[in-house]
């Protein structure tokens, strides 16, 4: 366990820093012995992960842990053949089918259904009959594979139960959204990541400074920073470590590239609303798309770097809110990125040349 | 292209605008053409026209001695008319041109190309009576003897049908020419013209002998002129025939134009007379001949090519074709072919494969059958290639089995239909061969799975045999048939997915477009027979409307033959064909003053209607846009509207791909867009760039960053699979995690720099964490060569394309820093494998019972390691090995010899080049 990341992520739901009557009622699913399929939502770096598979241990105990990966390969209607990976151990098996695009239809049919014919008998205990299959990005599902899952779910569901993770619900079908237990896991508080910071650079050994209050003030600002990703904060609070020798309020944060790049992109919006610089930023898109940030973070780094431009008026906020919103929309419905986000830069463009 | 035109031909308008124009036509081409072959067609277009234009505007009066010499065979080989007596000056410079042409092409000649030098006029005027020769090569290997035609006007009908008939067609010459009797002048042959000669000779031998074969004798025919033998300073003889004049064009003299003038363009004036004079005739006939045209057969089945001669165009293809299935002659008909066609295909045998190695390999087969077992003919559609196959097939007596996309082509019913053919005879008593039409058309669990099976199996009964006629072969039971007859496949696209697999096994030969000439050569014969007038403006119109299509050329001569002329018809059919996507671009953004606004709009509209590929176009469009110059008074509202439009794009596109795709159809509205708002005629002075590559070049970058994200989870990541589940994501790969890591964690900073990194308690932590990084994540520290060439320590995967950009990054030279840290890295990682490995060696030691002494020994090496972290970083290894070589006794070898007194370090250069110098060197020469 090399990155803090993954060598100080909780093993039990006990041991869960935050949100303790989420982790209860885990719990107390769990040892029910029965399982509804679970619909895991929130935003990303929140622990939603973290969560499941310490309700895995809890429900079958260690042997969860022995995980390995297979590979394995799928034939497309058209013949051609994909290599999907899954990670399984003896009682769970995880996939991520939005890996294959449009392809993950045939891997939620085929791989489901066949975990769903096989059944599961324990014979030290007799009952957990059922395996769970994990499906992450579940969000991503295209709508076919969602409309494959849901008879899936009724129709197997003797033997396995389904966890879906998803940042958000607005892109799962209803149907499944009704077959599942809905739970939702929002991001730890500012306070609780610096509790857990702080832990950390306990068992670190890393230098901060002594007095309480500035220590915690630091830890506050790395969490703020990371916008309150736990992911991302321990990560860049691992980078901050491994780039100073102590942490104190002088280092320097940990700004990312595309961060920057996207910084100074807005405020070159800001300043030169023309046609010319229009043609400028659509290299800067293609550069950041190039760099495999997704047009939808960028569109969102974009819109808020907008707001929080001391040059971009009340008024305008709230068109440029809108027309974010509107561009988002396109984005999710279309396919070529830089039309869109160019579009969101025009218009943004007029809506501040407009309300001057 | 640098002919030159001027001292070439007398200068004619009208000619130098038809050749600019030919090379225009020739530049639009699209950029399917490789650049040689544009080129050549260059050549080739501008030495038609200029032929064409002897023809046609040529002036009955001449006073020069440079006069044309031969018209041969329109149909067969327009090049001919290449031949020109010209200066001696034009002639080397022409001759300069074919060779290096030749040279050019020499991996493939184009038809024309061979045709030119192959049939290669040359001649020498050394002064203005001198007659002139005009000489036509056929090349053959076999005794490097070479016929030559000699041009000879013989004004006689009767020689002309016996011409006719046999199967060389010699034309003969026409009555109406005045002066071409006498314009035979002696030539000597130019180095270069050997140069060439050889050239082709070896792509074109071989061919010539088949059609040669079937050449009556010239001697026997024209009794009064004897054929001449000719020998070169280097041995090659040539041996002259007499060659007949063209008749085909009645109407059109062939004498060169006079350099002078009578202050009148004599030419404008001929050409305007003949013109009208047709039309008069024209017009007279109309009444009778218009009706006469529309009954009978359609002309496209009439004139189809009767025999090998006929046909237009694509000389090398059709004699490669034909030479393919005489090779079969043995199989199918116990011909020996060997000593004719063994021996006269030097270089392009298709029994050897190609080359000499694949000779070598391939054992030849039995039946000398050539070694692709199926020929595979594509091309553009309307040239030919259903008619080649057809005529070879009957020229060499073979029944035609066509399998078209009209047919039942399933797997099972294909097979039958083809063991059916290739097993039994037919009644006439002539082999079958199987001709495969529309094989693109094709699926690829059926038609091409029979004929891949087939040819597999061949290949493997051909084994057998060669392996029991060679004795040692073990006799098997096989149900593998051998393919005793030929399969000709025919397709458009060579390129179709479904022809990938069954290209290797092939045989191909391309077809292309005959150029305008010899179609033209060829509708003067039917216009001629069918008793149609037609002056050769027309002609190329009617050419070029059909885009070098003979059949569409021919349906059109038949069913549209007078209003031929008639501008909206030319307008639109030109506009349905041509139109690339740029072009349209172009249009987009230009805004025509003399035509009102909605009228260029609606032709807009027609145009985007015609075109398939609106993607490129809308692509262009949202490129271009930001260089075009036009006023917006809301400064960036158009570019605001035209947001709402790409997506209006976008979404309709992407219907594409889901049930309903009709509404793709709507995606044709947008660049009209482009076009209502940009258009605005100021244009830019500046060339515009379609940059398209250039979003292709971040599209490739993006997918190899993809690329490089993907392979972190499966190779680095992966190998935890903890870790994987909880890091699998490839966004936050990308986001999240490879640029921390890279950027900030593998790139620590150390403030005791001067001092020991060891030695310090937190640098020694961090080390620590950065090495268990490397493990985990499977992260490797290899030597690399960089862009300039300097070797450098590097982390691999390198990951820096997705983690950093050049423009704001604070970490530009990262690997440059890195250097002293993974050199550390290094060591450490070295040594702590030494640990283990030392662990084990106890463990074993422990064993073998000599535990006492090897304790003493680990204990030993402990303190060296000790010692080894107490010194400096600068010269780190110099010092930490200098002290474990003073250790002496206990430092090992990598190759973890047993415990010995004496051990001895190896070192192991991976890299480098010096093989010259290898010596062992032992630690006490390199550091003391």
């Amino acid at each position: 366990m090399s990155l803090w990341v993954d060598k100080y992520r909780p093993k039990s739901l006990d041991s869960i820093d935050y949100h303790f009557n989420i982790s209860k009622r885990l719990k107390s699913l769990a040892s029910s012995g029965d399982f509804p399929h679970l619909l895991v939502y929130g935003p990303s770096g929140a622990g939603k992960k973290t969560r499941i598979l310490a309700t895995l241990q809890e429900l079958y105990g260690p042997g969860v842990n022995r995980m390995k990966i297979d590979v394995r390969t799928f034939k497309t209607p058209s013949n051609r053949k994909i290599e999907f990976n899954i990670v399984s151990s003896p009682y769970h098996i995880e996939i991520t089918p939005s890996d294959l695009g449009n392809n993950d239809r045939i891997i939620i049919q085929d791989l489901l259904k066949e975990i769903g014919q096989t059944e599961q008998i324990d014979f030290q205990t007799g009952k957990h009959r059922f395996k769970i299959v994990i499906i992450n990005e579940a969000d991503s599902l295209s709508r076919d594979a969602q409309a494959a899952l849901r008879r899936t779910m009724e129709k197997y569901s003797t033997n396995i139960r389904l966890i879906l993770i998803s940042n958000s619900t607005s892109n799962i079908i209803p149907p499944i959204k009704s077959r599942t237990l809905l739970i939702r896991v929002p991001l730890p508080t500012v306070n609780e990541i610096v509790g857990v910071l702080s832990k950390i650079a306990e068992k670190e050994d890393i230098r901060l400074p002594s007095n309480e209050d500035e220590k915690s003030s630091i830890l506050a600002k790395i969490a703020e920073h990371s916008d309150r990703n736990l992911r991302k904060t321990i990560l860049s609070f691992e980078a901050l470590a491994m780039t100073n020798d102590s942490i104190s309020s002088a280092c320097k944060l940990v700004e990312l590239d595309w961060e920057k790049v996207i910084a100074d992109l807005s405020k070159q919006v800001v300043k030169d609303r023309s046609v010319k610089n229009l043609s400028q930023s659509r290299s800067v898109l293609y550069e950041l798309l190039s760099h495999c940030i997704p047009a939808k973070i960028i569109l969102k780094e974009l819109t808020f770097n907008l707001l929080c431009d001391p040059r971009v008026t009340d008024p305008m906020k709230y068109d440029i809110v809108d027309a974010s919103s509107l561009f988002d929309e396109r984005l999710s419905l279309g396919s070529k990125d830089i039309f869109h986000l160019e579009g969101f830069l025009a218009r943004s463009m007029v809506i501040m040349e407009s309300k001057k | 292209m640098t002919i030159p035109e001027e001292t070439q031909v007398p200068v004619i308008p009208n000619f130098s605008s038809s050749s600019l124009n030919a090379q225009d036509k020739a530049k639009d081409h699209e950029n399917s053409h490789t650049l040689t072959a544009e080129n050549n067609e260059i050549t080739s277009e501008n030495n038609n026209e200029v032929g064409q234009k002897q023809m046609t505007e040529g002036n009955p009066i001449t006073e020069t001695s440079s006069a044309p010499s031969s018209f041969a065979l329109p149909s067969f080989k327009m090049s001919s008319l290449f031949g020109r007596s010209t200066g001696q000056n034009q002639q080397s410079q022409c001759n300069e041109y074919q060779s290096k042409d030749t040279q050019e092409e020499s991996q493939e000649p184009t038809d024309t190309q061979v045709n030119r030098s192959s049939l290669f006029d040359s001649s020498m005027s050394q002064g203005t009576e001198t007659p002139t020769f005009s000489f036509n090569f056929r090349a053959s290997s076999l005794g490097k003897r070479h016929d030559i035609d000699e041009s000879m006007s013989v004004a006689d009908e009767e020689s002309q049908k016996n011409l006719n008939e046999s199967l060389k067609i010699l034309s003969g010459g026409s009555k109406d020419q005045h002066l071409d009797e006498n314009n035979i002048q002696k030539s000597s042959i130019q180095e270069n013209v050997e140069q060439s000669e050889n050239n082709e000779n070896e792509s074109d031998s071989g061919n010539a002998q088949l059609i040669i074969e079937k050449v009556p004798d010239f001697s026997a025919m024209f009794s009064k002129a004897k054929p001449k033998t000719v020998r070169l300073s280097n041995g090659f003889e040539f041996q002259l025939k007499p060659k007949a004049q063209s008749i085909f064009k009645k109407s059109a003299t062939t004498d060169d134009d006079s350099p002078k003038s009578y202050g009148v363009d004599i030419n404008k004036v001929y050409v305007e007379m003949e013109k009208m004079e047709k039309m008069k005739k024209l017009r007279e006939s109309n009444s009778n001949t218009k009706t006469k045209r529309y009954k009978g057969p359609l002309w496209v089945e009439k004139y189809r090519p009767k025999s090998f001669l006929d046909l237009v165009g694509n000389e090398k293809a059709n004699r490669l074709a034909l030479r393919w299935l005489k090779h079969w002659s043995t199989a199918v008909y116990g011909e020996d072919i060997s000593d004719g066609l063994s021996k006269l295909s030097s270089r392009k045998n298709f029994n050897a494969g190609g080359d000499d190695s694949a000779e070598n390999q391939q054992p030849t087969d039995v039946y000398n059958r050539p070694n692709k077992r199926i020929l595979l003919l594509h091309g553009p559609p309307g040239i030919g290639k259903t008619t080649i196959a057809h005529m070879i097939t009957k020229h060499l007596n073979y029944d035609a089995m066509e399998i078209n996309a009209s047919d039942e082509r399933s797997g099972q019913s294909v097979k039958e239909k083809i063991h059916n053919a290739m097993d039994t005879h037919t009644f006439s008593g002539n082999p079958t061969c199987i001709v495969a039409d529309e094989i693109d058309g094709a699926s690829e669990n059926g038609f091409i799975k029979v004929l891949i099976d087939l040819v597999i199996k061949d290949a493997r009964a051909t084994r057998n045999i060669a392996q029991r006629s060679s004795g040692g072969g073990k006799k098997t039971k096989s149900r593998d048939k051998l393919i005793l007859r030929p399969i000709i496949a025919i397709c458009n696209d060579l390129y179709a997915p479904v022809l990938e697999k069954l290209r290797p096994h092939c045989e191909v030969i391309s077809f292309r477009k005959p150029n305008e000439t010899q179609i033209k050569d060829r509708l003067e014969k039917i216009c001629s027979a069918e008793n149609m007038m037609m002056t050769s403006k027309e002609m190329s119109q009617i050419v070029a409307i059909s885009n070098l299509d003979i059949r569409s050329c021919l349906n059109l001569l038949q069913f549209n033959g007078d209003s031929i002329i008639d501008d909206d018809m030319q307008q639109v059919r030109a506009k349905d064909s041509n139109l690339t996507w740029y072009k349209i671009v172009d249009m987009i953004f230009k805004l025509d003053l003399q035509r009102s606004k909605s009228e260029t709009f609606s032709d807009l509209q027609n145009d985007l209607n015609s075109v398939s590929s609106i993607e490129k176009i809308v692509n262009g469009c949202f490129q271009v846009y930001p260089q075009t110059v036009y006023s917006d008074p809301a400064l960036i509202k158009k570019s605001d509207a035209l947001g709402d439009w790409l997506y209006f794009y976008d979404i309709m596109l992407n219907s594409k791909y889901q049930q309903n795709s009709d509404l793709v159809w709507y995606c044709n509205q947008v660049p009209l867009k482009f076009y209502s708002l940009f258009a605005e005629g100021k244009s830019t002075s500046k060339p515009k760039n379609y940059s398209i590559h250039n979003s292709w070049e971040y599209f490739e970058l993006q997918k190899s960053n993809f690329d490089i994200c993907q392979k972190a989870i499966t190779d680095n990541v992966l190998m935890k699979p903890s870790m994987f589940s909880s890091l699998n994501s490839r966004d936050f790969v990308a986001i999240e995690i490879l640029p921390i890591i890279n950027n900030y964690i593998l790139n620590p900073s150390f403030t005791d720099k001067d001092k020991s990194f060891l030695s310090n308690g937190d640098s020694k932590r961090k080390i620590d964490h950065l090495l268990n990084l490397l493990n985990d994540f499977n992260f490797k520290i290899e030597n690399v060569i960089s862009d300039q060439g300097i070797k450098a320590l590097a982390l691999l995967p390198i990951m820096d394309s997705v983690t950093t950009f050049q423009k704001v990054s604070q970490f530009k030279s990262l690997d440059s820093q890195r250097q002293t840290l993974l050199r550390n890295l290094l060591f450490e990682a070295e040594k702590r494998k030494r640990a283990i490995t030392a662990t084990k060696r106890k463990f074993h030691e422990t064993q073998d019972a000599k535990s006492a002494t090897v304790t003493a020994a680990a204990a030993k090496e402990e303190n060296n390691l000790k010692v080894a972290k107490n010194n400096g970083s600068v010269d780190f290894f110099k010092r930490s090995y200098a002290t474990l070589n003073k250790g002496g006794e206990n430092s090992e070898a990598t190759k973890a010899a047993p415990v010995d007194s004496e051990l001895k370090v190896w070192i192991k250069y991976h890299e480098g080049f010096s093989n010259a110098v290898r010596k062992n060197v032992s630690w006490n020469d390199l550091w003391s």
